[in-house]
This record gives structure tokens, sequence and C-alpha cells, in this order.
């Protein structure tokens, strides 16, 4: 009775597929969504490890929700449904899949994702599980060992599923980096809902590639606009039209770089510029220390010759005063001779007193224009003076010696 | 149609990409955008024998560094890969076969050494002696490519399909298992 069930069900289909067309368009939407599958899950695994190395990933994590929605769309991709004894088809969920063809997989979880309470729906009991495997760090073992399964696999997929075809080859390969996180799931409460269907987001996997012939014209519009325009201008004019993908990025990139090489070159320059400038200050730092001594080495030189002149002038006023006392020397001389003259007349002893006495100041008198020759010397000049103070003392003697014999 | 399991292993920038692409579309991959993981499917003939290559492309940077061991567990044969023009790059692939030495517990695992960027003679840091050694003292085949101008790609993925035949990994593997 069921085989025959199934045999009608499959003649159906094979009636429905008759047309040439109808197949050749339906093998090729086949083949397009299963290549979509398998592509977005190796973009979502990437993603996954990407940012596994700067977050946590859990409940809360975007790139893991969308990861977990691509495998459940994998693993329901032509997902044969249940027939009962009336011939109704209803349909299954990957998760009746999985409990029959990984339970062979040693320390597995099967009987206690079986025994959740809190977890009722077949499809929520497989959404635990796709959590709990990868906490475990055995998704990759899970998959390929069902995929090895190749009676069950059958029995559970139409021809024409991602998991019995080539692809499904590479899955186990693709999922085994994901052992390599530590993911950390909340498997309590009501997290788990199997409600709602699983739905992939492709927006962040989109990307819109420029055609080379569009870059190679942007390129050379860019030079054109670089001749006509100031550089400044020429970023702001072209910059919004053009559009963000890998090869604009590529461009800004290499004209950074221009930009970063300007600006070295600058920089070099400048730096040439203070170095040529230090040495200047440094060499004009040192004449300046050069003419300030000069300039002392003057003040000291000028102070000494000032000194030196003042002594002169100091010199030259005395040798004045010496000339003037010389002056009354002579004049006292030609007094003491008047004065002689009548002491001859009138006595001869006396006369000879007077005569010894003239003789002497006679021998002096040599000397002392000796002396006097030499005024340039200080010590001369003085024994000049005591002299002078000699013939001071003697003059009033000759004058006493006069009246004394006048009264004898 | 036999099916091998391929981890491409090196340092980061040396051209792990760069081969791969070449070998699996014919390509080559000018601008420089680091590795995740990339998962390739090839189908060879190896003197005259049809086989599949699941070629696993692996991060260089040592960001992820973490998974290396995952993939090696997962692999059966081992292509290393340093730059000619990067002599650091040599310097690091040697601890990358001490790693997959203590991971598969086994010493004669399939392995290539190759030494990329053979079209940049003039920059060349690395010389063929010093490379030919080291494989030596491994116990592999050393070969000099460039994924730039297709030198030799295709016969290193033909040589490491060679390698894994002839080891016989899978029976290796078992006796290592019983041991265990």
């Amino acid at each position: 009775m069921a085989s025959r069930s199934l045999g009608g069900l499959s003649g159906s289909r094979g009636g429905g597929g008759g047309g040439g067309g109808k197949k050749s368009l339906s093998a090729r939407n086949a083949a397009v969504e299963r290549r979509n599958l398998i592509t977005v899950c190796r973009f979502s695994v990437k993603t996954l490890i990407d940012r596994s190395c700067f977050e946590t990933i859990d409940d809360s994590s975007p790139e893991f929700n969308n990861f977990a929605a691509v495998l459940e769309q994998i693993l329901s991709h032509r997902l044969k449904g249940q027939v009962t004894w009336f011939g109704y088809e209803s349909p299954r969920s990957f998760w009746d899949y999985i409990r029959v063809a990984c339970r062979k997989v040693s320390q597995n979880c099967i009987c206690s994702i079986e025994n959740m309470e809190n977890v009722s729906s077949s499809r929520a009991k497989g959404r635990a599980w796709i959590r709990v495997a990868l906490m475990e760090k055995h998704l990759s073992e899970y998959i390929s060992t069902a995929l090895r399964d190749f009676k069950t696999t059958r029995r559970f997929y139409e021809d024409g599923a991602i998991v019995l075809g080539e692809e499904a080859n590479m899955l186990a390969g693709m999922l085994l980096g994901l052992n390599a996180i530590d993911f950390s799931f909340c498997l309590k409460g009501e997290g788990l809902d199997g409600t709602f269907p699983a739905v992939i987001d492709y927006t962040p996997y989109l990307k819109f590639e420029q055609s080379s012939d569009s870059i190679s014209s942007d390129e050379e519009e860019l030079r054109t606009f670089g001749s006509s325009d100031s550089e400044s201008s020429t970023p702001e004019n072209v910059g919004p039209p053009l559009i963000l993908d890998e090869n604009t990025w590529f461009n800004k990139c290499k004209r950074v770089r221009q930009k970063y090489q300007l600006t070295l070159e600058q920089k070099g320059y400048l730096e040439e510029l203070l170095r040529l400038r230090e040495n200047q200050l440094s060499e004009s730092v040192s004449q300046n220390k050069i003419l300030l001594q000069r300039i002392e080495d003057s003040d000291l030189a000028h102070k000494l010759e000032k000194e030196q002149l003042e002594y002169i002038i100091v010199e030259l006023q005395d040798q004045l005063k010496s000339y003037q006392s010389l002056d009354q020397l002579s004049a006292e001389v030609s007094l003491s001779q008047a004065s002689l003259d009548p002491s001859h007349s009138q006595e001869g002893d006396g006369k000879q007193d007077s005569l010894n006495f003239i003789g002497e100041g006679k021998e002096d008198t040599p000397s002392l224009l000796g002396l006097c020759g030499s005024l340039t010397s200080v010590a001369s000049y003085k024994s000049l003076t005591s002299l002078k103070s000699n013939d001071c003392l003697a003059s009033p003697t000759t004058e006493l010696t006069s009246p004394g014999l006048t009264p004898s | 149609m036999r099916e091998y399991k391929v981890v491409v292993l090196g340092s980061g920038g040396v051209g792990k990409s760069a081969l791969t692409v070449q070998f699996v579309t014919g390509t080559f991959i000018e601008k420089y955008d680091p590795t995740i993981e990339d998962f390739y499917r090839k189908e060879i003939e190896v003197d005259s024998s049809p086989s599949v290559l699941e070629i696993l492309d692996t991060a260089g940077t040592e960001q992820f560094a973490s998974m290396r061991d995952l993939y090696i567990k997962n692999g059966q044969g081992f292509i290393l890969v340093y730059s000619l023009v990067n002599q650091q790059s040599f310097q690091d692939i040697k601890p990358m076969r001490d790693q997959i030495v203590r991971v598969k517990r086994y010493e004669k695992v399939p392995l290539i050494l190759v030494g990329n960027k053979v079209d940049l003679e003039p920059e060349r840091e690395v010389m063929s002696s010093e490379g030919r050694a080291l494989a030596q003292e491994w116990g592999c085949p050393f070969m000099e490519t460039s994924a730039k101008s297709k030198s030799m790609v295709d016969e290193l993925f033909a040589e490491i399909v060679r390698q894994m035949n002839y080891s016989s990994l899978p029976e290796k593997q078992d006796q290592c298992c019983t041991t265990c």
C-alpha cells in the first residue's frame, strides 16, 4: 500500500516534468539554487571566523544567525516529506534526518537534544542541535558522518539536493574551521523557536564590481581633470560620481599613495632646510662669541691704556713742580754770593770760612745739576727735595755768623 | 575516483592562494588579499588515473594560526610554500613541518617543499641549494614555482597526488589509531 502510493507520487512528478523546455529551466534553477547556497555558506563561515577574532560569538551575533539560517536551508534543500498511511505528504525538518544519520557519531548529543523539554518542535530541535554541535566543536564531524551514510541521505532527500550532489563533498571541509571558534549559546528559555522560517541576509556579501574598461575610462578622465583643474578640486569633483567598489578603492589608494609621496618629499625638503638653518645659527652663535670676546679684550686694553696715560699725566705735573723749585734754588745761590762779598772785605778768617762754605757749595752743584738732568727718575727727584731742605737750613747760619763777628 | 585532501601552508604573502587559484582556474591573482580560508575542488589525471583534489588554501597570517592544527588533522597531503624573495618565509616553514609531524604523529607524511615567485629571480634571497638541502633533510620533493608565469604549477599538484599514493597514508593512520 505504502509502496504503491510512493509509486503514484513519482509517476505524477514524472508526468509534470515531461516538457523539454521546462526540464532545462528547472535544471538551471536547481543548479543556481545550489550554487547560491554553497557560496553564501562559504562567505558566512569566513565572516564568522573573521568576527570571532575580535568578539565572542553568541545568539546576538548577526554573523552567526545568518550562518545558522544558511545551514538550515542547505540541510532542508529538497528534503522529502513524510508519507502517511493515507497517502498525504507532511513536511519534515532536517532534524529528522540528522538524528538518524548522526546516531553513530561518538559522544553525540542526539539523545540530549531529543529529550529537551523546552524545545518541542522538530525544527526547534534542529536549531538547538546546530548550536550544541558548534559548542562541542563537532559540527564538521556530524555533517561528514551524515553525508557518508548515503542510504539514509537518499531516503530523506530528493534528487538534486545539495547534500546528494558534488557540493556536499566540500561542506564538511568548509565547516571545519568553525571548530576553532568558541561559541556561547543559551538553550534554556524561549530563545529557540521553530515557528519562523530561516531567512538568509545576503546583503553583506553582495558587491558590485566595476568593469575594467569602465575603470580605465575613469582613470583617463582623472588624468584629464588633473591637467586642467587644480589638484585640490579634482578629488572633490570626481569622487562622488565614482562607485565605491574594490577597484575604486584601489584608485583611491593609489591617489593617497601619491599624496603621501608628495608630502614625504616636502617633509624631506623642510628637514634639509631646517638642518641648513641650524648650521647657520650655530655659526652665528660662534661668531657672536668671538666678537664678544674681542670687545672684552678691547675694553681691557683700553682700561690699561687709560691707566698708563693717567700715570704719565701725574708724572708730568710732578716734573713741572720740580722745575719751579730749581728756579728758587738758583736765586738763593745768587743771594748767598752777594752776602759773602761784604764779609770778605771786612775779615780774612771770616773770608776763609766763607770760602770753605762756598767751595762746599760748588762741589754739590755739579751733582745737583746731574740729578736735575735725570728728572725722569722718581728717586732722583726725592733726593733733590732733601738737598733743597739742607740748603734752606744753611742760609740762616751764614747770617748769624756775620753779626757775631761785628760786635767783637 | 579517488579523493585527496591537500592543505597548502606557508606564512603570509608567499603566494599560496595565487598558486592554488592558478592551478584550479588558470588565472593569476595580482592583488594581495589575505586569505582566511578557501576551499577548492578539481579533478585531474595523474599517471592515467583520474583523481579529485580537495585543496584547502589556509591563512598565512598569525591571526588565524589556531586553525592550523584543525587543517593538518583533516588533511592527507601538504604543500609547504615559502617565497624565494623572502628569507623569513623560508625560516617560518620549518616549524610548520614540525607541527604536521606532531599532529599526524608520523614522520613520513606526504609533503612537498615549494619555493614560489621564481619569476622574481633578480630579487632572490633564498638559494635553490638551501631549499633542496631542507627537502633532502625532510625526505620530500622540492620544487621552485611561479604562480605568475604558471611555472611547475600543474607538476606540483600532480606530484602531491603521487606522494599520497606512494605513502598509503590511510593504512598508517589506522595503525596510529590501533596503537592509540
